[in-house]
């Protein structure tokens, strides 16, 4: 173990800076809620930034604990725009809430957690990056005292995580167990050497099950429509948006990495898992009437969707879920916080309330349009990208991935029926429900978060280019 | 910069300036007439700079746009898009034109439009594959917008069916393409999505005969080929008269075009081994649209079904792979264009002046509409295949191709073309004739800027019936080509 010198300091800055902020806003007084707001907000964007300015960088610091590369940046970046932009639309939602202050300390130390996980090069490491960012979101959804269902969803997001932690911690047991260590990479080597064995083999069974849980992938799925619908919608768009996203990028050095030996089998096992997640997920979708219930679903089904990637596990592959995963991202957080105007100007959101929006809410339904069809894979809107990488490396390997490829066609097709119905409701039914109130003139948050995420995902779609290559630059890292 | 970027990039800029003055939604309509009046005359510049002789792709321009997956912006015309081509920028300007007493929402109804011609134009024009594709989706969007705001009663349903149709189809293509890419890869050494790149490739026939079933689905979705026709009626009956014009002027010539492009250029072989599969499809298609027709109570109804019986005359005109029949389903793609944009034009005419299309409640417009019953029965005559307007050349230079080939299996299609005579007198004779309805007494005639677009197009259909010549000669590279691919 060598001792951590200043110029590996400056790598682990972003990590420290938020430790800081999350620190100070804690200490601000109570009614500093415009100043907590504004100071997160900045320490994200600057915290981008520095992650950004870390691309190309390949260092091990803390004794080989802790890596930054190209993949590690990556998913950083992804992470904290993410949820900068989460942020900057939580402005308004906060306005309310008594705990304000507490709410943004939350947000900055789930970042903190999450820009762990990509960096982690042990199971210790990234278990706690992981807990860190759930334990701090456990308590969003009820932070809204006004909302009478966020309790009963913090409960269930709270025990479902606690016993999705419970099982990763025995599956990590038993692969220490067998291996004798807990490195991503050495575990991978002990078990190319040793071979098949039962014991690895429920541990990655283990583990996939537990994160399984975080991802919210069928049959571990119970949990999520419940907390998505019942949370506020701009802690939903963090937790569905931002947290669960840390969950792939445990899944990328789960499969890719760790079990890599035993990928035809360990790809398969997440390739049924993946199947079975978007139909479910797509099939409740189309049931439901409450939109917001709907986009629960929908990210269910998303959640099978974006590891698709993964278990193809070429470069290409993993781009596509990379790029899936900003895709999913961005539209979630968009939408949720569209979702939120129309709760607040309409008092609901069922499908009742969307019949005729764009004669209300015209600005609101045109982003909540673009957002949707970017859901339902349209080109040239950035969801599109990720789905079709994802399908075009799943049929580049052939055999059973070609039918996983279909399985991730069926079900675009499939899903776009529930997004395009509420584009219809918006646009072509006449009025049901009056405004209750009346849209305030200047400053918007939530228009700022939402057309931000719209803005990225028409750039990001129009010229998808850059991204990708990143993407795939991070991808090559991960080996 | 190719001029063809310019072309397609310009009824979205209108688009975008109506989106930007959606404050004054009755200058909407003139920005909509100025675009695409742009993109017809800039149309007529590409006619005449292009050269026959030519086997390339003209006008073309390769720009990279993703290289790190082999995408490009890629834009050309070749002798199999030029006429289509033309054909949407035609029919774009003339819609306008016939909507300009729309007042619904003006601003979004042009400016749909505008998006729709832009993604029409970039299907016929694309190079790339993804760009092809991601025309092709561009287009579904404001088509499901005009028939789902503007539309008829059932319009949600017609919108979401039309929607879910051709997106599931879309997506089949898609899974055909990527699987095309990684062949080519393999053989090219490079991976492209170039169409003129991976058309030269030449896949074994192993794999044609995979994917060419994938793209035959996805296309005849489009075309729309029995069984998979039944979203065309209800979108036609719903869509208002300017979305009937696109949708079966230029939308269905999309699975015509994608049809040779895709499917039997890039897989020619499969193409011959799968010909029995194509005539049943195509000839059912052929009887059963005209069959269909003859018990429709509805003017547009009874117009959505003869589309279908007249794309089956382009089906089974590729089917059999010979310069008659080729030939003749190119020209039918143009010719049914021209013809059905009439069809559903007259169509629009007797809806929103007696206000109902069903034949029943119709009766003796002649004497109240002259104007209108005449250029109606016009466009009846050009579309049953009467000598002298484009339908004849197309349709006969079909059965020609399919006598050679497949011997006495004409009847079959004679047959579709005899019913169209049958069922488009019939409909005439208990539209103009008999007694007029005592609600339709003050029934005016057609409205000026309803007529001019139809005037057009019946000289056109006319000029080039007369003239087949000057069209065919464009069109011949196209008809070589796929011959040279068949190895015929």
């Amino acid at each position: 173990m060598s001792s951590l010198t200043l110029d590996q300091l400056i790598l682990l800055l972003p990590e420290l800076l938020l430790l800081l902020v999350a620190i100070i806003i804690m200490l601000l007084p109570k009614k500093a809620h415009n100043f907590a707001w504004a100071l997160a907000a900045v320490a994200l964007a600057v915290d981008t930034l520095m992650c950004a300015a870390l691309w190309g960088i390949e260092a091990d610091i803390m004794g080989g604990a802790y890596r930054m590369d190209n993949f590690a940046v990556f998913a950083k970046v992804m992470l904290l725009a993410m949820g900068c932009i989460n942020i900057i639309g939580s402005h308004d939602f906060t306005e309310t809430l008594p705990k304000a202050r507490e709410y943004y300390a939350l947000l900055v130390v789930a970042m903190l957690g999450l820009i762990i996980i990509p960096s982690a090069t042990d199971f210790i490491t990234l278990t706690i990056g992981f807990e860190l960012a759930s334990i701090a979101t456990y308590t969003l959804p009820m932070i809204d005292s006004n909302n009478p269902r966020g309790k009963e969803a913090a409960l269930k997001y709270y025990l479902m995580g606690a016993f999705s932690s419970a099982v990763i911690i025995y599956g990590l047991s038993l692969l220490y167990g067998f291996t004798g260590s807990l490195d991503i990479m050495a575990a991978a080597e002990v078990i190319a050497v040793l071979g098949v064995h039962p014991l690895p083999a429920l541990a990655y069974v283990l583990l996939l099950v537990g994160f399984g849980y975080k991802m919210a992938m069928v049959p571990m799925h119970m949990w999520a429509a419940d907390t998505y619908e019942g949370a506020s919608e701009a802690t939903t768009g963090f937790i569905s948006g931002v947290t669960q996203k840390g969950a792939f990028i445990v899944a990328m050095k789960l499969v890719l990495v760790t079990f890599v030996f035993w990928s035809p089998v360990s790809a398969l096992l997440l390739g049924v898992l993946c199947a079975v997640t978007m139909t479910v997920g797509n099939v409740m979708a189309l049931q439901q009437n409450d939109v917001k219930r709907m986009l629960a679903y929908s990210s269910v089904a998303h959640a099978g969707n974006i590891p698709v990637g993964i278990a193809v596990g070429s470069v290409m592959g993993v781009a596509g879920s990379f790029l899936h995963i900003w895709a999913h991202a961005l539209m979630t957080i968009g939408a949720f916080f569209a979702l939120r105007l129309v709760a607040k100007h309409k008092g609901g959101t069922t499908l009742s309330h969307f019949r005729g929006l764009a004669k209300q809410l015209p600005w609101v339904s045109a982003a909540l349009m673009l957002i949707l069809l970017s859901y339902g894979g349209v080109p040239p809107l950035l969801g599109f990208w990720g789905k079709m990488l994802m399908v075009v490396s799943a049929i580049g390997r052939g055999g059973w991935y070609t039918v996983l490829a279909v399985i991730l066609v069926l079900n675009s097709a499939l899903s776009l029926v529930y997004y395009a119905r509420v584009i219809r409701e918006m646009y072509t039914k006449p009025v049901e429900v009056e405004l209750i109130m009346t849209p305030k003139k200047g400053f918007c948050s939530d228009c700022w978060a939402i057309w931000l995420t719209v803005a990225l995902l028409l750039v990001m779609g129009l010229l998808p280019n850059m991204l990708t290559e990143l993407a795939s630059a991070a991808a090559v890292a991960l080996w | 910069m190719s001029i063809i970027t310019v072309l397609l990039a310009l009824p979205l800029l209108g688009a975008l300036l109506i989106l930007a003055l959606h404050k004054q939604p009755a200058v909407a309509k003139y920005i909509a007439l100025a675009a695409s009046l742009a993109v017809l005359i800039g149309s007529g510049f590409v006619l005449a700079g292009y050269d026959p002789a030519l086997a390339d792709f003209q006008f073309a321009q390769i720009t990279e746009w993703f290289p790190a997956f082999g995408v490009s912006f890629a834009v050309g015309l070749d002798s199999l898009s030029l006429p289509l081509f033309l054909l949407t920028a035609l029919l774009g300007f003339l819609v306008v034109v016939y909507s300009w007493n729309i007042t619904e929402r003006a601003p979004f109804y042009f400016g749909l439009l505008l998006v729709l011609e832009t993604g029409v134009l970039g299907v016929f024009s694309a190079l790339d594959f993804f760009l092809f594709y991601i025309f092709w989706e561009i287009v579904l969007i404001p088509m499901f917008f005009l028939i789902g705001i503007w539309g008829g009663a059932r319009r949600s349903y017609a919108s979401m069916k039309f929607l879910i149709y051709t997106h599931v189809a879309s997506l089949i293509m898609l899974l055909a393409i990527g699987a095309m890419f990684f062949k080519a890869g393999e053989i090219l050494g490079h991976y492209t999505f170039l169409i003129p790149e991976i058309t030269a490739a030449g896949f074994d026939v192993g794999f044609q005969l995979l994917v060419f079933p994938a793209l035959l689905f996805a296309f005849c979705v489009k075309l729309p080929v029995v069984p998979v026709h039944t979203w065309l009626p209800d979108a036609h009956v719903e869509a208002p008269t300017a979305a009937s014009v696109l949708l079966a002027g230029v939308l269905l010539k999309m699975g015509g075009y994608g049809l040779i492009r895709v499917a039997y250029l890039i897989n020619p072989d499969a193409a011959m081994l799968y010909t029995p599969v194509v005539v049943v499809l195509a000839l059912l298609s052929i009887v059963y649209g005209s069959y269909a027709a003859f018990t429709q109570d509805d003017l547009k109804k009874l117009i959505a079904y003869s589309s279908i019986s007249h794309m089956g005359f382009v089906l089974i005109g590729l089917a059999a792979m010979n310069e008659a029949g080729i030939l003749g389903a190119v020209y039918q793609m143009v010719a049914h264009g021209l013809i059905s944009a009439m069809l559903f034009m007259a169509c629009g005419v007797i809806q929103h002046n007696c206000g109902t299309r069903q034949i029943s409640l119709l009766g003796g417009l002649y004497g109240k509409m002259p104007v209108a019953m005449t250029v109606m029965v016009l466009a009846f005559f050009a579309s049953m295949g009467i000598p002298g307007f484009m339908g004849f050349f197309a349709e006969f230079s079909v059965m020609l191709g399919v006598f050679e080939r497949f011997g006495l299996l004409v009847l079959l299609v004679a047959l579709g073309a005899v019913l169209a005579v049958g069922y488009y007198l019939w409909a005439f004779q208990r539209v103009a004739y008999g007694t007029l309805p005592q609600n339709m007494q003050g029934v005016h005639d057609i409205h000026w800027f309803e007529l001019v677009p139809m005037l057009v197009l019946l000289v056109l259909t006319l000029y080039f019936g007369l003239q087949p010549d000057v069209m065919v000669e464009y069109m011949d590279g196209s008809v070589q080509a796929l011959l040279a691919a068949a190895g015929l």
